[in-house]
């Protein structure tokens, strides 16, 4: 009888062990990793840098005529918290940032980002991999030579 | 170059013109070519109403939303704004939808087929807590949850027709 309240006991401890979430791996914090990239678009003709093929593709219902990569940025973000991308490259954006917070994963696999760029806008969006939210317009202060676009990607999420 | 070619080539320097993006050589030779040809004084009419068409839309947009309910009082915003549509443009500009649903919104004779889903104004959307789509892109893509804008900013949400959802953001 005692052996095999012992066969239980080690079967019991087994079966614990296998099915136990691995410490480790349960204080792991999620994580997304986003690209953030600040593109210049005019309406006055020339050469458009050939890595913003795919952005000019997204954007070919507008009239712009040339696109210029000024700064990509990628970032790490644990969940729920918070990271601060400087959008210094774009000229007039000085000291104005874009705070990216993850909010969570969702359970279809996407991040719920939410966005903030201070003084002008709050969003909270949700990305699938490689889901892209343009952020754009006269509000992000680009000059006279063409209007500023940021566009904000889901590179990964674990 | 071509006579077509040299057409597209000018209308896009009188759009970068009334744009005021061009350098001040360029808008130069724009006012010299304007002086010359009747055809480009016209075209240039057409697009400064088109852009101000265009702005007052939008802006109209921003004022009348509600986002109680708002799929569907967009939806009949739109419908209602619905003009004849005019000769299909050379371009595609924008196209309208809302949770995929595409309607042509011909908002003056000019306007072809421009497309947006909703433009709000300051601090419209301030519940940004609750659970509300505001706006779907492609579906395996990108959601919209909620905005707001601060200040004086405003911003409208397209969906591009090629699926992209951008949050173009105005105000100075």
């Amino acid at each position: 009888m005692r052996r095999i309240h012992l066969l239980h006991g080690c079967i019991a401890l087994a079966l614990l062990a296998i099915l136990a979430p691995d410490p480790a791996r349960a204080a792991e914090p999620r994580m997304a990793t986003v690209a953030v990239d600040i593109v210049r678009a005019s309406k006055t003709p020339g050469r458009t840098d050939p890595r913003l093929e795919k952005f000019r593709l997204q954007l070919a219902d507008f009239s712009f005529r040339k696109y210029k990569l000024l700064d990509s940025t990628l970032v790490t973000v644990e969940e729920k918290k918070t990271v601060s991308v400087p959008l210094e490259k774009g000229r007039k954006l000085r000291g104005k940032s874009l705070d990216i917070t993850f909010v969570k994963l969702e359970p279809d696999g996407r991040a719920r980002l939410k966005l903030v760029i201070p003084e002008v806008v709050d969003t909270t969006v949700s990305l699938a991999l490689d889901g892209v939210v343009i952020l754009g317009g006269p509000a992000i202060p680009s000059g006279k030579n063409g209007v500023l676009f940021l566009p904000v990607t889901l590179v990964a999420v674990k | 170059m071509s006579e077509t070619t040299r057409n597209l080539e000018l209308e896009q320097r009188l759009s970068a013109f009334v744009d005021g993006e061009l350098d001040p050589e360029e808008a130069e030779e724009i006012r010299r070519i304007l002086g010359e040809d009747p055809a480009a004084r016209a075209r240039l009419d057409d697009l400064q109403a088109l852009s101000v068409a265009l702005q007052t839309t939008l802006e109209e947009i921003g004022e009348e939303a509600d986002f109680e309910g708002f799929a569907d009082e967009v939806m009949r915003r739109v419908e209602r704004a619905k003009a004849p549509a005019a000769a299909p443009g050379r371009r595609r500009f924008f196209e309208w939808g809302v949770r995929r649903r595409a309607p042509i919104f011909a908002a003056a004779a000019a306007l072809a087929a421009v497309a947006t889903v909703v433009a709000v104004g300051p601090g419209i959307l301030g519940d940004s807590n609750r659970e509300r789509l505001l706006l779907e892109g492609d579906p395996a893509d990108t959601r919209i949850l909620a905005m707001t804008t601060q200040g004086d900013h405003g911003a409208t949400l397209f969906k591009t027709s090629a699926g992209t959802t951008i949050i173009y953001l105005t105000g100075k």
